[in-house]
Order: C-alpha cells, then sequence, then structure tokens
C-alpha cells in the first residue's frame, strides 16, 4: 500500500534531465478509462431514464 | 488471404452469418491482395478501392452514414414504457472495459487496447469509428472481428448466460403494460440525448447526432419516404461500399501479423464480457427488487448493440425454458439502450483516452 501511496506522490516529480520519475503504466491508464467510461455511462444514460421518467409522469398527468 | 476472404464468403454464403458485410469485406480482401493490386494502387494512381477508403472510411464519413441508417430503424418505444432497461445498456457495456485492461496487459498501447476493447460495442460502425482515430492500422482485423462477432451472438450468449443464471432465474415472468409513449416524448428524445450527450463527451457528436438523426427522421411522422430511404436504400448502399472498401484494407501485409490472431481473441473476450456485465447486472438489481418485481436476469445480456438479434435470443432462450414465457418487449428495450450505450460507451473512450494520456505525462 506504502509503496502505491507513493507512486502516487511522485508522479509529476522530474529527474535531473527533466524525465519523468514515475509515468503512468499502461494498464493503469487503462483502469482511469474503464472508472471513468462506465462511471460516464451510467451517469449519462441515468440522465436519459429521468428524463423518460418525467416525461412519462408529464404524459400520464395531463391524459 | 485468399483463403481468408474465401471462407468470409462461405460463411456469408452458407452460415448467412452477416451476409451483407461478410460477403463484401471477402471478396475486398481477395481483390486487394491479387498481383500488383491495381484496385489500391497502381502506377502511382490510386485504384478505386483506395479512392472509396479515403472518401469514406478515412473521413468517417461511411459509418456516420450507416448511423442514420441505424437511427431511422430503432424504435424506442420497449424503452420508454420500461425505462429501467436503459441501464443494461450501460452495463452490457462492460466487455469494452475488461478486453481494453487485458489489451495492454498484452503488451498493446491505450489508443490501441481502446479500439480493440471497442469490438465490445458489438456496434460496427462505432468500432470503425474510433478504430479509425486511434489505430487506423488495426482497423481491418477490429472490423472483421466486430462483424463476425456480432454474427456469432446467438451462438456467443447462450452459453455464457446459462453459466451465470439457475434455471429458476431464466424462468422469471415479467409483466407487461400495453401503453403508448406520447409522441412528442419520441420527437424530443433524440433531440435531448443529442443535446445531453453533446455537453457530457463533445467528441461523440458525431457518432451520437448521426444515429439521432436518423431516429428524428423515422418518429417526426412527416418523413416517411425519407426514414424509409434511411432504412433501405442508404443502409444497404453504404454497408455494401463499406464493406468492401474495409476488405480492401485486409492486405496480407497488414493482415497476417500476431496481432490480428490476438485481436480475433480479444473479440470474443469482450462479447463474453458484455454479455456477463448485462447478466450480473441484472442479478444484483434484483437483490434490491421485492419478489414479485424481479427482473430475469437473461434481459442484462440483452444490453449490447446487436439489435434486434439479441433481444430475439433471449426471448427464444426463455421461452424454451418455459413454454409461453414472454420477455421479448423487455428485452428488445434493452436491446435498443445498448444501442445507445454503445455510442456514449464509445464517446467516453474517445473523450478519456487523450485525456489520461495528457495526465499520465504532467
Amino acid at each position: 500500500m506504502e509503496n502505491i501511496i507513493q507512486y502516487f506522490k511522485s508522479m509529476g516529480e522530474r529527474n535531473a534531465d527533466g524525465s519523468l520519475v514515475h509515468t503512468l503504466g499502461t494498464t493503469v491508464q487503462a483502469l482511469g478509462v474503464t472508472a471513468g467510461g462506465l462511471i460516464g455511462v451510467f451517469a449519462t444514460l441515468g440522465v436519459f431514464f429521468l428524463m423518460i421518467r418525467l416525461a412519462n409522469l408529464i404524459s400520464k398527468k395531463t391524459k | 488471404m485468399y483463403g481468408i476472404g474465401g471462407v468470409l464468403i462461405w460463411l456469408a454464403i452458407n452460415k448467412e452469418y452477416e451476409p451483407m458485410l461478410l460477403l463484401p469485406i471477402g471478396f475486398g480482401a481477395i481483390l486487394v491482395n491479387l498481383p500488383l493490386s491495381v484496385v489500391w494502387e497502381h502506377a502511382g494512381a490510386d485504384g478505386f478501392l483506395k479512392i472509396l477508403y479515403n472518401m469514406g472510411i478515412a473521413t468517417e464519413i461511411f459509418p456516420l452514414l450507416i448511423f442514420i441508417a441505424v437511427g431511422a430503424m430503432i424504435d424506442f418505444g420497449p424503452l420508454f414504457k420500461n425505462p429501467m432497461m436503459i441501464f443494461f445498456g450501460a452495463a452490457a457495456q462492460f466487455g469494452i472495459f475488461a478486453t481494453m485492461i487485458i489489451a495492454t496487459m498484452l503488451g498493446f498501447d491505450l489508443k490501441e487496447a481502446a479500439s480493440i476493447g471497442i469490438i465490445g460495442a458489438a456496434d460496427g460502425p462505432t468500432s470503425i469509428f474510433v478504430a479509425n482515430i486511434f489505430a487506423p492500422h488495426l482497423l481491418a482485423p477490429i472490423s472483421v472481428a466486430a462483424y463476425s462477432y456480432m454474427s456469432l451472438v446467438p451462438l456467443i450468449q447462450p452459453p455464457v448466460i446459462k453459466a451465470l443464471t439457475t434455471s429458476s432465474e431464466r424462468k422469471i415472468h415479467m409483466a407487461y403494460h400495453e401503453s403508448n409513449s406520447p409522441k412528442w416524448l419520441k420527437v424530443l428524445f433524440p433531440i435531448l440525448v443529442t443535446m445531453i450527450s453533446g455537453f457530457v463527451a463533445p467528441i461523440s457528436v458525431p457518432l451520437i447526432g448521426s444515429l439521432m438523426f436518423g431516429n428524428l427522421i423515422r418518429e417526426s411522422g412527416v418523413l416517411e419516404r425519407l426514414s424509409q430511404t434511411a432504412q433501405n436504400e442508404l443502409a444497404y448502399l453504404v454497408t455494401l461500399l463499406l464493406g468492401i472498401t474495409i476488405g480492401a484494407s485486409m492486405t496480407a501485409v497488414n493482415f497476417l501479423t500476431w496481432k490480428t490472431f490476438l485481436i480475433m481473441g480479444m473479440g470474443l473476450v469482450a462479447f463474453i464480457f458484455d454479455t456477463a456485465g448485462g447478466v450480473l447486472f441484472a442479478k444484483f438489481v434484483n437483490l434490491f427488487l421485492p419478489k414479485d418485481k424481479k427482473i430475469n436476469p437473461m434481459i442484462g445480456a440483452c444490453g449490447i448493440s446487436a439489435f434486434p438479434m439479441s433481444g430475439r435470443i433471449i426471448q427464444k432462450m426463455a421461452n424454451e425454458e418455459e413454454k409461453g414465457n414472454i420477455i421479448l418487449m423487455h428485452a428488445i428495450g434493452s436491446n435498443v439502450s445498448g444501442q445507445l450505450g454503445s455510442v456514449i460507451a464509445g464517446g467516453m473512450v474517445l473523450a478519456l483516452v487523450p485525456l489520461i494520456f495528457i495526465m499520465a505525462t504532467i
């Protein structure tokens, strides 16, 4: 756990030659896209869900 | 490559697996691998297939035109009657992301992995659109994998569903209340979906905008002939050109690599994870529902974009499990949600990959 915390703490730190001390591994990057992507898809479709529910409610009330 | 082209044509004719695409792809693969490859380029001049490629694939016009046609074919009515189904369209995109992670572990870079993962969208045009932006060199195997596995959905989904559900779960009945959705909702829906998607992931607008434009033509009720043209002539013509052009990108040098075999394998993994994601999400939702409101978990598997094939398979499975168990409308509702979910997921991947790339180098 300590290693992971240190890893994230040192993100952005650079060596003397300007290169990054740590770059995010490709799999870690993919995990980031996964988390963001799944949240984004659920949230966007969730908004569509609320939109349909609201429309159905309005439709029932006006009948 | 002649053998691969021949197999694709055989699958199209003898097995009727996506014949509208696999036949042109197979023939295109044969054409481009003939001596001198005149159809692609010869004596410094572009051949007709290269012209089509530059015009329709490189510019992403073909997949977007297909989306207008698909949009004109979709009826969101079953979803409006049971909006809960929309979440299965999100859960069944799990395969995209799981496959992307696996692809990075196999040594692909993030953009290649994202393009491979998108096979799990079970949506040819989205796969082509994303692959063309992130990994155009992998476009041919990704397209072939996407369309091949879409045609194999009837073989892929049932064993995965059976492995994750009990017989009693597959026998769950779901009540369906017949009601008509208001017309204004059907008209407003494509407009609002486009606008919301545009704010959430602006890069997804070409994809979602084309799909919803086609749907608006259909639902407007005043453009019947345009709607029919989009569903028939436009769909057939662009599919024909898209297929042969994708086939033309299957040169032996590009296609016969170990990456192609890995991509084909991961395409299957993507479809399995999609199905599993949808089914397991339905089982999770069932934990919170009262006994008489439980969802048949097979519905979750319909959240993939293979429309209406997946919905029909699930209905067939429900009927085999217990005669007279009708869950078709729920399945179709979940299936059209998959159409939305796959496009939104494609947009998310397009937006997030460059963002993560920047973050990784800060």
